[in-house]
């Protein structure tokens, strides 16, 4: 136990450092490292309270796929994040209020600020006894089941996402040459050479 | 700030019980997966199209 | 004394943690003994195929050789050039390194030999094995230079493409065993080799085998560090042990993905025919040699096969791969929903 509290204390400070320094550091390509790390101290978070599947995935599609090609994206153009950083005092009023809010809310809902304590849970029972089966199955459960409509919405969500992305970068360059796998494949003999008896002395022209 | 959102959902899940909250984080991360496909299509769209992207200089909107 | 020494080990913390230790120890050191000899065996084959010797000199049939190039790389002086980002640039070769190592932890050797007997094994797997690209694209920008630089974009571009083929493959193999324990992926794979998964799903095998080519960098996809183009690719301004890393961690990598291939499709550690003279071999020597078998292939192609040019990389990657590892999903599932072979648990 005193070793999952120590666990739980360095994850979760790393977190927020890392957190942090997303927002702070000036070279675009540290921050998304520095993001990269966030997710990760996330993920053995989440490992640590038990949902195994939600960090396994997170670590597959955040840190394995988007942060690649957020990390690609940066590289390749060159940011200069500096200078988008350079408002960055006069929005810090509002952003620490926001954050004020969000967080007396979760102290509300935790029953801290008055409020009963799990008056959350009350609102819906769905998942509440799945959990006893271990957490792949149990999520497996209630998202094929009971959400099965938005699972549907999330995969309509990436279609659209997808073809946008291919409709918004794709573009046709004249004089690009293409291999035509089948058009190589179905070149016979006969098309491509012509057997010519030469002559001695006499040369082919 | 997503990731925010994700561990406050699954943290809640698992100490009320209910495993709602890790099937929403999970489209939480969906939505996050696409919009930063989009995301960064606009962004390389852009660049392509001003060479630049430089946030200072996005003012073709303006009149 | 020997029962005392087992009590303190399975009750004590620090004896647990003693014995995590010593189990870590158990597998890192023959791995990188094994790694150290698939340099020796892969520079041997492709001697055979293009009618050479092969390392030769040092020790009895150059036994040697693999130790002899390791303390050369140890005893070099590591160059960092003056341009890179000096942090980054040796960081990277260490991620390369710990993620083909650690993800060792959740590999099944035989019944009950495994580290961690976790719920998510192939998750895990598939999670650290694309975390191996990070190695990869921060040495090369870390770099400073072009061709490194080059060299890392293109491994993050073929890293996740051929990433989403092997996920299609795990999610099939998933569907057959119902569970996401390697362990339990051994076990369903009882019986006869031609229970094994790799005939029931050939055309996954295939994939699998070819994307972890990719993955793993090796020729036909070795684009990342192609000689003819860019000099060594990602790794052009390593040098001495930095270096040696990055070789060490390729290595594992390669070891790693065959014994992925032979956890999901050749029956991990079961023997090939389930009677008496083989069921007494011990499992391990099933499982050492199926990631043999594996790793000569590797090999093999790595002697025999020209380099894919990067259109054609990404068209097999994206065209052919993905539709196919697609559609053998949805035919995977309605063949095991319709044939009342569903797994149950």
């Amino acid at each position: 136990m005193l070793l999952q509290a120590i666990a739980f204390y360095v994850f979760a400070a790393v977190t927020v450092g890392s957190g942090a320094m997303v927002v702070v550091s000036r070279n675009p390509v540290y921050s998304v490292l520095f993001l990269i790390l966030a997710f990760f101290n996330a993920a053995a978070l989440f490992l640590l309270i038990g949902a195994e599947f939600i960090a396994m995935i997170l670590v597959i599609v955040y840190v394995g796929a988007v942060a690649v090609l957020f990390l690609f994206v940066v590289m390749m153009l060159d940011i200069n994040v500096a200078k988008i950083k350079e408002g960055f005092l006069d929005y810090l009023p509002i952003g620490a209020m926001i954050g004020a809010a969000l967080l007396a809310e979760i102290l509300f809902g935790l029953g801290v600020l008055g409020g009963t304590a799990g008056t959350v849970s009350t609102f819906s029972k769905a998942g509440t006894q799945a959990l006893v089966l271990d957490n792949t199955r149990a999520i497996g459960r209630v998202l094929y089941t009971q959400y099965f409509y938005l699972f549907q919405v999330a995969g309509l969500v990436l279609l659209v996402a997808m073809i946008g992305a291919i409709v918004l970068t794709l573009r046709r360059r004249p004089g690009v040459r293409r291999q035509r796998v089948s058009e190589q494949l179905y070149r016979s003999k006969e098309a491509a050479i012509t057997v010519v008896k030469v002559p001695t002395r006499g040369g082919v022209s | 700030m997503l990731l925010a959102v994700n561990i406050n959902l699954v943290a809640f899940s698992v100490f009320q019980g209910n495993i709602v909250g890790q099937v929403f984080a999970m489209l939480v991360l969906t939505v996050a997966a696409a919009e930063a496909a989009i995301g960064l299509a606009i962004l390389v769209v852009y660049f392509r199209n001003r060479g630049t992207v430089e946030v200072e200089d996005i003012n073709a909107m303006k009149g | 004394m020997f029962t005392t020494v087992s009590t303190f080990l399975t009750t004590n913390w620090l004896g647990q943690a003693i014995l995590i230790l010593l189990e870590c120890l158990a597998v890192t050191v023959p791995l990188l003994v094994a790694v150290a000899y698939m340099t020796y065996v892969d520079r041997k084959v492709w001697a055979s195929i293009q009618l050479r010797r092969g390392p030769n000199v040092v020790g009895p049939f150059g036994l040697l050789q693999p130790f002899a190039d390791g303390l050369k790389l140890v005893l070099k002086e590591t160059i960092i050039p003056s341009s890179a980002n000096s942090v980054l640039f040796i960081i990277a070769p260490m991620i390369t390194f710990v993620t083909a190592l650690v993800a060792w932890a959740v590999v099944p050797f035989n019944d009950g030999w495994v580290i961690a007997d976790i719920n998510v094994g192939i998750l895990y797997l598939f999670a650290i094995s694309s975390l191996g690209v990070y190695g990869i694209i921060m040495g090369g920008w870390a770099s400073n230079s072009k061709y490194p630089f080059l060299g890392s974009l293109r491994s993050a571009a073929q890293m996740v493409s051929y990433e989403v083929s092997i996920g299609f493959v795990i999610i099939t193999v998933l569907l057959c065993v119902g569970s996401l324990n390697l362990s339990q992926v051994v076990i369903a794979q009882a019986g006869w080799f031609w229970n094994w998964f790799w005939l029931p799903l050939l055309p996954m095998f295939v994939i699998f085998f070819v994307s972890a080519l990719a993955e793993t960098n090796r020729t036909p996809f070795d684009l990342p560090m192609s000689e003819a183009e860019l000099v060594a690719g990602f790794h052009t301004e390593y040098s001495a042990m930095t270096f040696g890393l990055f070789f060490l961690g390729e290595y594992a990598n390669m070891i790693l993905l065959s014994a992925m291939g032979a956890v999901l499709f050749l029956g991990g550690w079961m023997s090939p025919i389930p009677y008496a003279p083989f069921t007494w071999v011990p499992g391990i020597i099933w499982f050492c040699l199926k990631i043999a078998m594996l790793l000569f292939v590797f090999s093999w192609t790595k002697g025999t096969l020209p380099r894919y040019r990067y259109d054609q990389l990404m068209r097999l990657g994206w065209k052919v791969f993905l539709p196919v590892s697609l559609g053998w999903v949805v035919l995977t599932a309605a063949v095991l929903q319709f044939g009342g072979w569903v797994p149950k648990h």
